[in-house]
């Protein structure tokens, strides 16, 4: 049992919070253009 | 962190620091993925997990995201200055992440207090249980043995002297 069971998170309540914030397969690639065009991005974090 | 006592106090202990430096790291990494699925939502709780079982209180996790998003957005807006839009879009999509992620952390919280509550309720319920039977057994107790002292008592005079009295009459 892991603890996304244990809190209920099954595939639908992914999505279901996922909706919620409108978080869309373009906000996913936008956060990974980030990542990508950023290379040093880790520096600023520590 | 290491400037507020409460935080500074959590940071001690062997390479207890090093390893948080190191954690975040790979947490902020991992965030702009773009990968939320099920094995990203049991990272995200069981760091949820971590704080709660070394006693760190939301707010202290909300005031360090906070300071994260303080000193990195505008060396996003700056290393993004020349491609307004597609930077501004990108922000957002981030703020979005973020949100999610810390809907994540407060969920630890609530559920892991919640789950705590139920179990001290059940382990409540059955101790009530248990002192009620035990009252119930003891009143039983109770009446089999008066039951019984009645039992063990000679009979009453009074048949006996009304007997004497019809014989003495006679
Ligand atoms: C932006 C906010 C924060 C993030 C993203 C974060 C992230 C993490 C991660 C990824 C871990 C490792 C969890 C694991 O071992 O599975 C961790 C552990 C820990 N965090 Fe945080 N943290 C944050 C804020 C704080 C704050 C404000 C404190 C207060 C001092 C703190 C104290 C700790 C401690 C003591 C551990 C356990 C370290 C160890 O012994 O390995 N964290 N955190």
């Amino acid at each position: 049992m892991t603890l996304a069971d244990d809190f209920g998170y099954d595939e639908k309540k992914l999505k279901e919070q996922l909706d919620f914030l409108e978080i869309t397969p373009k906000d996913c690639a936008h956060v990974r253009a980030l990542a990508d065009s950023f290379a040093s991005f880790r520096e600023y974090f520590t | 962190m290491k400037s507020n006592p409460y935080t500074r106090a959590l940071l001690q202990g062997e390479g207890r620091l090093e390893r948080l430096k190191k954690s975040q790291e790979d947490y902020f990494s991992e965030l702009i993925q773009g990968k939320y699925d099920k094995d990203y939502i049991e990272k995200r709780l069981r760091v949820g997990q971590v704080h709660q079982m070394v006693g760190l209180e939301p707010i202290y996790y909300l005031a360090a995201y906070n300071q994260y998003v303080q000193i990195t957005f505008p060396k996003f807006a700056e290393a993004f200055s020349e491609k307004n839009q597609e930077g501004f879009s990108s922000l957002l999509s981030l703020v979005k992440v973020i949100f999610f992620d810390i809907a994540l952390a407060l969920d630890t919280y609530f559920k892991t207090n919640t789950f705590a509550l139920r179990k001290r309720n059940e382990e409540l319920q059955r101790a009530l249980g248990m002192y009620l039977q035990s009252q119930r057994r003891e009143e039983q107790y109770r009446q089999l043995l008066s039951h019984e002292i009645r039992g063990a008592l000679p009979p009453p005079l009074l048949p006996w002297k009304c007997y004497w009295r019809k014989r003495a009459v006679a």
